[in-house]
């Protein structure tokens, strides 16, 4: 029996002041993750501070752009006519994640910090850096058919498991981050990180900060864009490879794009590359292509995961021309 | 967490004896074999109507995928479904 301590709090304030006091504790949310580590042993923290009550579950356009409060769920989100007209791309790819109970209660915040599913990770008993730094890695060598192929390190090949990480980091999205002294602000891009030599830092978020509230772009990728999740089973598996695309087409040309992939690296992977190659060009699959390989520069597997190597580029080709038929 | 939160199980669905219109007609489309999951995919299958997410075969399958079935009762399930949502009945 692991005791921990339960607290909860109905103010941003008071939340990040608990924080401020005692960097072991940990904010509870949705739970959808946290409690399933706890009762697994991978997570042990001494105090929770439930924020369930705290408001900021708001989705709102402010300008143009649109801000979601760190605890509006997976669902409320995905449903919300501002999302849907607006952000396409977000709304399917929050409805590729999990099981509907799951999204109901899971989430935006929640589901940025979740931790990566690896098998390794998971159980106690097997060596993992992510887990308990300097016991090595069991993925490489290992079973490792779903991790990652950009960005590993030798201490760690874990991937994020997030659906809606990918779509965020595609639409250029930036996270509002607070302690108890002020907020800030992040790019999405910024926010991750890879494993390096720190791999149980999944992020760059600090002991005693939270994430308040993400702020979206309103872009014109709405018409054009398609989320393409590969994975084992139709529904309610975590991907193996998952495609963000958003077009805007001008006179047949490529006027804006974004392309990101998960699936793939410790953090959702936009592929600046491809983009950049493909702005100004017309929208063929001979340029998908040309773009897609690209984007697997320095892609490198680890022998299960191997067959990555060539579905991460079919995807982001298939995804392209999803994108680009719905016009 | 969810303190406060009015809560329904299975046990909450029937009117005394008179089975819930979902009970009903997972018994009539045989939506179960062992019936291990059949709680669990009654609630989801109450909610997966109550939420407006029964458009088509498609959409209800997607809807109850977080509930498993390992007898693989899920063609009788979704006809179930269908014949709730059609019937039009609030439940």
């Amino acid at each position: 029996m692991i005791n921990f301590q339960y607290l909860r709090t109905t103010t941003t304030k008071s939340a990040l002041s608990l924080l401020a006091k005692d960097n072991k504790a940990k904010l509870l949310a949705g739970g959808t993750n946290l409690i399933d580590l706890m009762k697994r042993g991978v997570s042990a923290p001494e105090k929770l501070i439930d924020i369930n009550h705290v408001p900021l579950k708001q989705i709102e356009q402010v300008g143009n752009k649109i801000h979601i409060g760190a605890l509006a769920t997976n669902t409320a989100v995905a449903e919300h006519q501002l999302i849907r007209a607006n952000l396409p791309l977000l709304s399917s790819a929050l409805e590729a994640g999990a099981s509907a109970q799951l999204r109901n209660v899971a989430t935006v915040g929640g589901n940025m910090m979740q931790r990566t599913r690896c098998g390794y990770f998971y159980d106690i008993e097997m060596p993992c850096n992510k887990r308990e730094p300097g016991t090595g890695c069991g993925a490489i060598g290992g079973f490792n058919r779903m991790h990652a192929i950009f960005g590993t390190s030798e201490k760690c090949i874990a991937v994020h498991p997030s659906d809606m990480c990918v779509a965020l980091i595609a639409l250029d999205t930036e996270v509002i981050i607070s302690d108890s002294k002020g907020e800030r602000r992040t790019s999405f891009k910024d926010f991750y990180r890879l494993p390096g030599d720190n791999p149980q830092l999944d992020n760059n978020l600090k002991a005693d900060e939270m994430i308040i509230r993400l702020e979206i772009p309103i872009n014109n990728l709405a018409k054009n864009s398609y989320y393409l999740k590969v994975r084992d089973r139709a529904s309610y598996a975590f991907a193996l490879i998952s495609v963000a695309a958003g077009l805007e087409i001008k006179d047949n040309k490529i006027f804006n794009i974004s392309l990101a992939m998960g699936g793939v690296a410790h953090k959702p992977w936009r592929l600046t590359a491809a983009e950049r190659f493909l702005i100004g060009k017309e929208a063929t699959t001979e340029n998908f292509t040309q773009a897609a390989k690209l984007a697997m520069t320095d892609a490198k597997g680890f022998g299960e995961n191997n067959f990555k190597l060539k579905l991460a580029p079919n995807s982001i080709i298939e995804a392209l021309n999803f994108a680009k038929s719905k016009a | 967490m969810n303190e406060g939160k009015k809560i329904t199980t299975i046990e909450g669905l029937a009117n005394g004896e008179m089975l819930h219109p979902m009970q009903a007609a997972f018994i009539k489309h045989d939506g179960f074999q062992c019936g291990y999951c059949t709680p669990g995919q009654i609630m989801s299958a109450v909610a997966c109507v109550n939420e407006g997410h029964t458009n088509s075969r498609a959409e209800i399958s997607e809807y109850m995928s977080g509930n498993i079935c390992r007898c693989g009762a899920y063609p009788n399930i979704v006809d179930a479904i269908v014949e709730v949502a059609k019937g039009g009945t609030k439940i």
